[in-house]
């Protein structure tokens, strides 16, 4: 391409097994934050039109359009962004899991996954917010009547946009806020060719957020390397008895928070249950069990941790007595 | 059971539906027909259109794990049925968290209120009266607004209602964009309190797992002080806002307008009381810090927590599910002796038929619930008058609740602030309204904002003094029973929110969460009463100028709206290319087996 277009629709699709969560998170993220998309604050990015149900001002048809205009093939490029699980809808003799507006010929709700067949093929990229639409999530759990799955486990894995784009999974039980906002800028600073191919790792993660793991920015991290570890919830050390699966989830709200850096979870007193895990829920429960795996790994970082804890006490306790000769000289007696 | 035929009649109506609703949360379409000539809507249905199941996916489950699971339920009050869920828990596994943990979970709740409420007014309600929705639907009251002074003006800074209407603007006016700023304060401080916003990380069956200390609170209290001074605009500007449609277009009180059939299911738990215990429930639930109970034609009927929960039943008639008249039967009586219904939610067995919809069978996803009462032998299709309206009602005539910066007195509710950052103390007073109509569910949301910042201003104050007395423990132990049962009862923002678990051989043999949305959006019931929506709209008056091929159908948008609709699901009305139906009778909407 030679020119760079200069807009882009944002087609949101809520209408997956999901519960809006991820559409109101994103209400709350500053860097950037949601307006400052949709007013063009930011320089060089296109024209946005965020077209979502939750915040729309247009109402039933008059919002229904921008979705038929797509699906017709009479509109600028898109994105489409899904939240919530994909059902399938074949698992059933009649009727439907999950509708998105109504059809005007039949009066029968139009399926969510006839919306998905309909749009991605036309869409520069599609994204699937959070781990419902990434993975399942916890409507995928084992027992429930509805056979839903992620976006790739409906598309494919190896599924490519008609720009070359595999899909962008932003895993989160919500998204975390501003995870998904800064995904959404790296995408539109590409959409603009200013920014390389995203990205992103086997699972269909972008790399740079969900490489490392939550124990590896927690700040209970250093109560686990000195073997300090709690069996009551409200206290400081380390919670991984209580069920915290951080040793082994990739995610980074520990280290950035939840919200302007305040929240999360095992760095403020819950436990990890592994929300942005392709494996989430199932594997996951029952959440408030210790995961069998970190059995091994606390027990045997406790000989070595309660070394180090008392050797650090003896230090600490001399880095606590000043140096000597601060005090203040004896009064001087007075000549008599 | 029979259903009533519908009335008959012969006008020209145009079916008119807008799915989805949009600037709520979840799937709901509303379908409608419309009489033109009299500018009245003659039918409303209320449809969901998404099933997730969990009351099916949750049978077998870790009792322990129902507030993790639960809360995913809803994307904007998640925290809710996770608090409402270890409510149930708790009385399941009979334990009483200690009052710190009770006090951090308040002080998260009235974040949640105050973070939503603020939301959902101003960045999603409020754009039904932003400027160019009302220039579009009512160019008279445009006009109107703009020659008009706002009384408040002096507070609030806008010096006319068209310029309050100008700041609704999306994206654009300077109220939805500084809402969109609050909404992230009040956010900051619900993670303070419960780590994650909206699906919290640190509520745990016995309490919780935040780690208290006086800077979480200090950090809290600051926030809130900011969040006291924008409010001290914000209510006169909405006052301002709603008096003028009554001005404006009278007979406006009409609009959304139904019979007082209010619930709440009481919010903030009193620790000095609240044992979790079912025999001691109509106790301690009247010493919530907002009161439980149901409000029938201006007159408070109860205000027993047990007497709620045994009058709930959960009834089909329009919804896609089978019935369960003969299926198991797992609570026959409740602790105190009292036999539990088949159609209780105790006894619920849910079984989803998925099916075509039809608006002469049935419609939707959603349930009807409806609360029997004993002494009428009436269902009554009680609504949450989108929460606020109802929690108002309800404890303003209980009387009882006092706690220094909020006291209701009968027939009203005082909240008293102190000097903030730009405005002197301020005392609010919320009064019983005439009618539960469209402005005053919207009116309610915007008072109960204050009610919260007020409650969480006495909580801040309690939670501190159990800091400052040493008193750090936040969590009771528990073993999970092999057999149990227990309920919870709480306000979701949205309104009345209850959650009923079976524990049998220590697994969830049984959930049954009822959120106010099922109260709000249900369907025609198999006794053939409409949902509060449905009942809402019909016969409401339309008062919008747009001609039949350019109707937005505002005023009914309002209505639905002022419900504050969270259904993860749907309502669906469209208009403009409305088809006309010429209709003697409509008996194809009306009889149908229950």
């Amino acid at each position: 391409m030679n020119e760079a277009p200069s807009e882009l629709d944002i087609l949101w699709i809520t209408a997956g097994l999901g519960c809006d969560g991820d559409t109101i998170s994103i209400t709350a993220a500053t860097q950037p934050s949601l307006e400052d998309i949709v007013r063009g604050i930011i320089p060089g990015l296109p024209k946005v039109n965020f077209r979502n149900p939750v915040l729309a001002r247009e109402n039933g048809d008059e919002f229904m359009n921008f979705f038929h205009r797509a699906a017709a093939g009479d509109s600028g490029p898109f994105m489409l962004v899904v939240e919530g699980s994909i059902p399938n809808e074949k698992n059933k003799t009649e009727g439907f899991w999950a509708g998105f507006g109504t059809d005007r010929v039949t009066g029968q709700p139009i399926k969510t996954c006839d919306w998905i067949d309909a749009l991605a093929p036309k869409a520069w990229a599609v994204v699937a917010a959070g781990t419902c639409a990434a993975y399942g999530g916890i409507h995928a759990m084992e027992g429930n009547p509805t056979g839903c799955m992620g976006l790739p486990d409906y598309l494919g894995w190896d599924w490519k946009s008609k720009a070359g784009l595999p899909i962008v999974n932003v895993p989160g039980c919500p998204v975390q806020p501003d995870n998904f906002m800064e995904i959404l800028l790296y995408l539109l600073r590409q959409f603009v060719g200013k920014a390389p191919m995203i990205q992103l790792d086997e699972m269909l993660r972008p790399t740079w957020l969900f490489s490392e793991t939550v124990h590896e920015g927690c700040d209970r991290g250093g109560y686990y390397e000195q073997g300090d570890f709690t069996l009551e919830y409200g206290t400081k050390p380390c919670i991984v008895k209580l069920g915290c699966w951080g040793p082994v989830v990739q995610c980074n709200v520990g280290k950035r928070g939840w919200i302007n850096g305040i929240g999360g979870c095992p760095n403020v007193g819950g436990i990890c249950i592994g929300c942005t895990m392709p494996g989430f829920p199932d594997k996951f429960m029952s959440f408030m069990d210790q995961p069998p795996g970190s059995m091994l790994s606390s027990q045997a970082i406790q000989t070595y941790g309660h070394a180090i804890r008392a050797l650090r006490a003896f230090t600490k306790a001399s880095m606590n007595k000043e140096p000597p000769g601060r005090r203040r000289p004896a009064p001087e007696v007075a000549a008599s | 059971m029979k259903k009533p035929e519908p009335p008959a009649f012969s006008e020209k109506l145009v079916e008119m539906s807008w799915d989805p609703v949009t600037r709520i949360v979840g799937s709901l379409g509303i379908h409608t027909k419309i009489d033109f000539a009299k500018r009245r809507v003659a039918e409303c249905y209320s449809t969901s259109s998404i099933f997730r199941g969990y009351s099916v996916f949750m049978r077998g489950k870790d009792p322990r794990d129902a507030h993790q699971i639960t809360s995913r339920i809803c994307g904007i009050c998640g925290d809710n049925h996770a608090t409402c869920a270890v409510y149930a828990q708790n009385m399941a596994f009979g334990i009483v968290p200690p009052r710190l943990a009770e006090w951090i979970i308040n002080l998260g709740e009235a974040a949640e209120y105050m973070f939503d409420h603020n939301l959902y007014q101003d960045n999603l309600v409020g754009v039904d009266f932003c400027e160019h929705i009302v220039r579009e639907t009512n160019p008279g009251v445009w006009e109107k607004a703009e020659k008009t002074e706002a009384p408040n003006a002096a507070i609030h800074g806008h010096r006319t209602i068209a310029d309050i209407m100008r700041s609704l603007n999306p994206f654009e006016g300077s109220s939805y964009l500084e809402a969109l700023q609050m909404s992230r304060l009040t956010r900051e401080m619900f993670c303070l309190m419960e780590g994650r916003h909206v699906h919290p990380s640190t509520l745990i069956p016995g309490g919780v797992g935040t780690v208290p200390s006086v800077q979480i609170f200090n950090d809290y209290l600051v926030r809130l002080l900011r969040y006291i001074d924008f409010l001290k605009r914000c209510v006169p500007m909405h006052d301002d806002l709603f008096d003028f449609f009554y001005e404006a277009l009278p007979g406006y009180e009409e609009v959304g307008r139904r019979r007082i059939l209010l619930g709440c299911w009481g919010a903030f738990q009193n620790p000095d009381h609240c044992d979790f215990r079912y025999e001691t429930m109509s106790k301690w639930g009247r010493e919530m810090f907002v009161t439980p109970g149901i409000v029938v034609d201006g007159k408070l009927l109860t205000d027993d927590l047990v007497e709620i929960n045994l009058g709930m039943r959960i009834l089909l008639g329009s919804s896609f599910y089978d019935d369960w008249d003969g299926a198991e039967k797992f609570v026959t009586h409740d602790p105190l002796g009292n036999p539990i219904d088949q159609r209780h939610p105790w006894n619920q067995t849910t079984t989803p038929r998925p099916q075509k919809r039809d608006f002469g069978k049935n419609y939707t996803w959603v349930m009807s619930p409806r609360w029997f009462d004993q002494k009428s032998g009436d269902h009554l299709a009680l609504d949450s008058g989108g929460g606020p309206l109802a929690r108002f009602w309800v404890t303003a005539l209980a009387g009882k609740v006092d706690m220094n910066y909020v006291k209701a007195t009968g027939q009203s509710v005082k909240i008293h602030f102190p000097k903030t950052a730009n405005h002197g103390e301020t005392e609010m007073e919320w009064h019983i309204p005439k009618w539960s109509n469209t402005l005053e569910r919207d009116r309610a949301r915007t008072y109960f904002q204050a009610y919260a910042a007020g409650a969480a201003l006495y909580f801040v104050e309690q939670a501190l003094q159990e800091v400052y007395a040493g008193n750090l423990k936040v969590s009771t132990p528990f073993k999970v029973p092999q057999e149990a049962i227990g309920c919870g009862f709480h306000e979701a923002v949205r309104g009345m929110l209850s959650h009923h678990v079976v524990i049998q051989k220590g697994r969830i043999a049984n959930y049954h969460p009822y959120p106010p949305t099922p109260w709000n959006a249900s369907p025609r019931d198999s006794l053939g009463t409409p949902g509060p929506y449905e009942d809402a709209v019909m016969n409401s008056p339309l008062f919008e100028e747009s001609a039949p091929d350019k109707f937005k159908g505002i005023d009914i948008m309002r209505t639905v709206r002022s419900f504050d609709p969270c259904l993860p699901c749907g309502v669906h009305l469209y208009l403009g290319n409305g088809r006309v139906v010429e209709r003697r009778h409509a008996p194809m909407f009306g009889a149908q087996d229950g």
